[in-house]
């Protein structure tokens, strides 16, 4: 589910995402000019696994497993070297912004990654970067900028532990974690 | 002029002839005691080196000219004769020592002689006494050898007198530069480190007949210095000197050619 | 979990009739006049390897006597262990160890039998002694022979107490190699790195400290928050390193002798990648504002950073040239990581690094000339260039190599490897000509190798 990023169609995505980027860079706080509808659109595509569960059935509403449960996926991912976010993204944000607006008292981190093919240093900057996206996005989508630490675990923290292009894909990323 | 120089060479030869007998004498007792057995394989290698050379199988005998000395009392330009000579050498080395001093200084020739059989190993440069008596007796006679360290000095002289004969040619030269290399390059090992490489060292010594060093060699010149092999820079230089030494004797360089070779300038660069 | 670590001097003590002379006889002289031209020629040394063989007996000792440490027998036998280990590690030696060579008696120390040296096809000789002193320390002395032409190269004598016996044999060794080849001492230094151990996606990493040859290891963290990226200060009395103890990362100062830790800046933001100054008075860091990263400058003692870099991007990694007048660091504000070197008030900035790739991780050399870096172009692989970005030389070639750190006389690079797939680490150390790559042993994985100077 999460390798969709493949990199074939890095030409497509990085001219649709330079754009929403630049967007977002541009504004900070205030949403990109696309994104209003979104909250209330239908979470149609995106991934498919969490979105058929019906809410009620499961966990303790408001906790992290209610969270994962409700929105499309917890995290979202980037091309190489980059930290922008795409529509796939955009997308799983919103859904999380969602989440968040039904239970305003909670608070959450969003980790930045790095794949294993940057420097340490830098990969610091980079998940820092990618976790920051994420959360002037969740912010641009009305979710109060004080709800939303950001920390970076660079290149320390694999998701997936193989070293090939797929368990890259899907170490370089940012992922939504609820503060209980 | 000629007239000092006849007479001096006069007495000179007169003296030599003297000091050939007793050195021979001399010769005959302490070549018993010492090497015989190893000098050979030495000899041998050189020989096949030096191709242009003659066929002796000594390289020692070479250095004795004496032979010449008792036929060549007259002016310089006949010192052209040594290669006449060779063969004469061969069978009788020690003579040398006297024909160097035949060139022009009679009395200081006497004085040497005399002291050559035991004082004259003192003169030899300190240091390498230790090390190179193995070596020497490899090549030949000790006292051969202690006779051209005393008559090292003195050829500074002699070498300006020959120098008309231009016997070295460029093929000769080559052959000179080959047995040189040779023995140099088992010797010579470049210090390491980034851009060591780089380093080009000029060395320059001098040799006497027996292809020992005289004095001390030195570095005169050093190309390719930068920023990384400065550290090497000195040792680059100490190395090359350390081969230099480390080669010598180079006893199978021709005496016929000695001017050719008495006085060596050598470049020590390393390839990766 | 606390401990000190003392640094007693070792006392240096000039033997007999002093040191022995340096290379002074190499100087180039001036050409004196020629009486006729001399005979040219060159020769040129292609040989494969210039290794130096190199014989070092057990040091003898006069009288045999008890230390804390062991008699002055043993201490013989393992400062001689410990000076072929050491020669041995910088690939320019092939040491005889006293398991090769015959032992020697204590009279044989200041007069070898070199006839019977020279004829063990071996190009130099360590002499040395063992000596109980009447105070309770140990001398130890040091002599280098050049077994062909029977000169004394070096002499030296170390006094110190018997449990620095280690650090006398290490000081014996720089001597050493300092005179065979011409380059500064290194051996008797202190590396500190990241011990890493546990599955790739949960490693445990731990601050630790070695000797340069991984003696005397000790971990200082205990892996329940992950340390990264340590350097030693430059008198060893304390450590910085990176943190994740409050959850994210930030540079903590760690006092050796205390064992206590301090923040270096408190702030929300995450900070890294720190460096010392030359001269231990400030600490360069990085630190991430709102996906920003520039490079500041802070007191070791704390107070209010200075931002040297203002450029949209990242800015990372800077390091003093030695002189501190000058940082070096990477930015990616090109759009790709690149090497930068501004002035140490951040003015001037200018880019170095050309070439194909990314440049990452740059460290000035101890010795100014040159910078090591990472090129990250498919594979990673440590390299140095000029001041000025010129003379590019690859050392490595491997999948994962990363992070160079200079030995302190600025001729060897450590840095670590990654394993492809199993994420394992491995600390190395290659020379600046990229030969005599080698593996550090340390008693579990390891990264972020960071080389300390010379001991005093």
């Amino acid at each position: 589910m999460t390798a969709s990023k493949s990199p074939k169609n890095i030409l497509l995505k990085s001219a649709i995402l330079t754009a929403s980027v630049l967007a977002l860079a541009a504004c900070g706080q205030k949403p990109p000019p696309e994104l209003p509808p979104a909250p209330t659109t239908n979470t149609g595509p995106s991934t498919a696994t969490t979105q058929t569960r019906p809410v009620e059935t499961g966990p303790v509403p408001g906790s992290q497993a209610d969270f994962l449960a409700t929105v499309s996926s917890d995290r979202v991912f980037f091309d190489t070297d980059r930290f922008n976010i795409d529509t796939q993204d955009q997308q799983t944000l919103q859904s999380q912004a969602r989440w968040l607006s039904q239970y305003p008292s909670k608070r959450i981190i969003v980790e930045g990654h790095a794949d294993e093919r940057g420097t340490r240093d830098y990969n610091l900057a980079l998940g820092e970067r990618r976790a920051n996206s994420a959360k002037n996005y969740l912010v641009a989508l009305g979710i109060a900028p004080s709800r939303i630490q950001v920390v970076s675990y660079g290149k320390e923290r694999p998701d997936a532990l193989g070293s090939n292009e797929q368990a890259w894909a899907q170490n370089r990323r940012a992922v939504t974690v609820t503060v209980e | 002029m000629k007239r000092s120089e006849y007479i001096g060479l006069g007495v000179a030869t007169i003296g030599h002839v003297g000091l050939f007998g007793v050195l021979s004498l001399s010769i005959l007792n302490t070549s018993d005691s010492f090497e015989r057995s190893e000098p050979i394989a030495v000899t041998l290698s050189d020989n096949i080196a030096l191709a242009d050379t003659s066929p002796r199988p000594d390289a020692e005998p070479a250095t004795s000219i004496a032979p010449e000395i008792g036929e060549i009392v007259p002016p310089p330009e006949e010192l052209t004769q040594p290669e006449n000579t060779p063969e004469e050498a061969e069978t009788m080395p020690q003579p040398t020592p006297a024909r160097t001093s035949a060139p022009k200084a009679t009395a200081p020739a006497k004085v040497k002689p005399k002291p050559k059989p035991a004082a004259k190993k003192p003169p030899v440069p300190v240091n390498r006494s230790g090390r190179r008596r193995p070596d020497r007796r490899r090549t030949g006679s000790r006292l051969g050898s202690n006779f051209l360290d005393g008559v090292s000095d003195q050829e500074s002289i002699s070498r300006d007198q020959t120098p008309p004969a231009a016997r070295a040619g460029p093929q000769v030269q080559a052959s000179l530069q080959r047995e040189i290399t040779r023995k140099l390059k088992p010797k010579w090992r470049a210090p390491t480190g980034a851009d060591a490489e780089r380093l080009v060292t000029t060395v320059d010594w001098r040799l006497d007949k027996d292809g020992r060093v005289v004095g001390k060699p030195r570095c005169t010149k050093q190309n390719g210095v930068n920023a990384s092999n400065r550290p090497q820079k000195d040792l680059h230089c100490e190395r090359a000197i350390r081969a230099v030494l480390d080669a010598q004797p180079f006893s199978s360089l021709p005496v016929e050619y000695y001017d050719a070779w008495d006085n060596i300038s050598y470049d020590f660069d390393r390839k990766l | 979990m606390r401990f000190s670590i003392l640094i007693s001097p070792i006392v240096v003590v000039a033997l007999a009739f002093g040191f022995a002379p340096g290379i002074a006889q190499a100087q180039i002289e001036a050409e004196a006049p020629a009486q006729d031209d001399p005979l040219r020629g060159s020769v040129t040394d292609d040989s494969s390897d210039n290794i130096i063989t190199i014989s070092v007996p057990g040091l003898p000792t006069p009288q045999s006597a008890q230390t804390p440490a062991g008699s002055t027998d043993e201490l013989g036998a393992r400062v001689s262990d410990v000076i072929v280990a050491d020669l041995r590690s910088s690939g320019l030696f092939r040491p005889l160890g006293r398991n090769a060579v015959r032992a020697i008696s204590y009279d044989e120390v200041t007069t070898p039998a070199l006839s019977y040296w020279r004829g063990r096809n071996n190009e130099a000789l360590i002499q040395g002694f063992v000596r109980a002193m009447p105070d309770g320390r140990i001398t130890v002395g040091c002599y280098l022979y050049d077994v062909v032409l029977g000169t004394e190269l070096a002499r030296q004598g170390y006094v110190v107490e018997p449990a620095d016996w280690r650090r006398a044999a290490h000081k014996c060794a720089d001597s050493v190699y300092s005179r065979l080849t011409g380059e500064s001492p290194f051996f008797d230094s202190r590396i500190a790195y990241i011990a890493e151990t546990g599955p790739k996606d949960r490693r445990t990493k731990r601050l630790a400290i070695m000797d340069s040859d991984g003696a005397n290891h000790r971990f200082i963290t205990n892996g329940q928050a992950t340390a990264l990226t340590p350097r030693f200060s430059p008198d060893y009395q304390s450590i910085v390193y990176l943190s994740f103890l409050n959850g994210s990362p930030s540079i903590y100062i760690y006092d050796v002798d205390s064992g206590r830790q301090r923040r270096v800046f408190s702030t929300s933001n995450p900070t890294f990648a720190p460096r010392w100054s030359p001269d231990g008075h400030f600490i360069l860091f990085s630190m991430a504002v709102s996906g920003n990263t520039d490079i500041y400058r802070i007191s070791a003692g704390g107070g209010e950073p200075e931002r040297l870099t203002n450029a949209p991007g990242i800015d990372v990694g800077g390091s003093y040239s030695p002189d501190g007048s000058k940082i070096v660091f990477e930015s990616d504000r090109s759009g790709a990581q690149q090497i930068y070197v501004m002035n140490a008030n951040g003015s001037n900035q200018k880019r170095i690094s050309f070439g194909g790739g990314r440049y990452a991780t740059p460290e000035w050399s101890p010795r100014g000339d040159l910078i090591a870096f990472t090129r990250v172009s498919g594979d990673f692989r440590i390299g140095t260039m000029t001041p000025s970005g010129g003379n590019i030389r690859l050392l490595t070639n491997s999948w994962q190599d990363e992070a160079p750190t200079w030995a302190p006389n600025g001729r060897l690079i450590q840095f670590f490897r990654t394993a492809r797939g199993s994420g394992k680490t491995s600390i190395w150390q290659v020379d600046l000509t990229g030969k005599n790559a080698r593996q550090l042993r340390t008693p579990v994985d390891g990264s972020d190798p960071s080389w300390g100077p010379v001991l005093p």
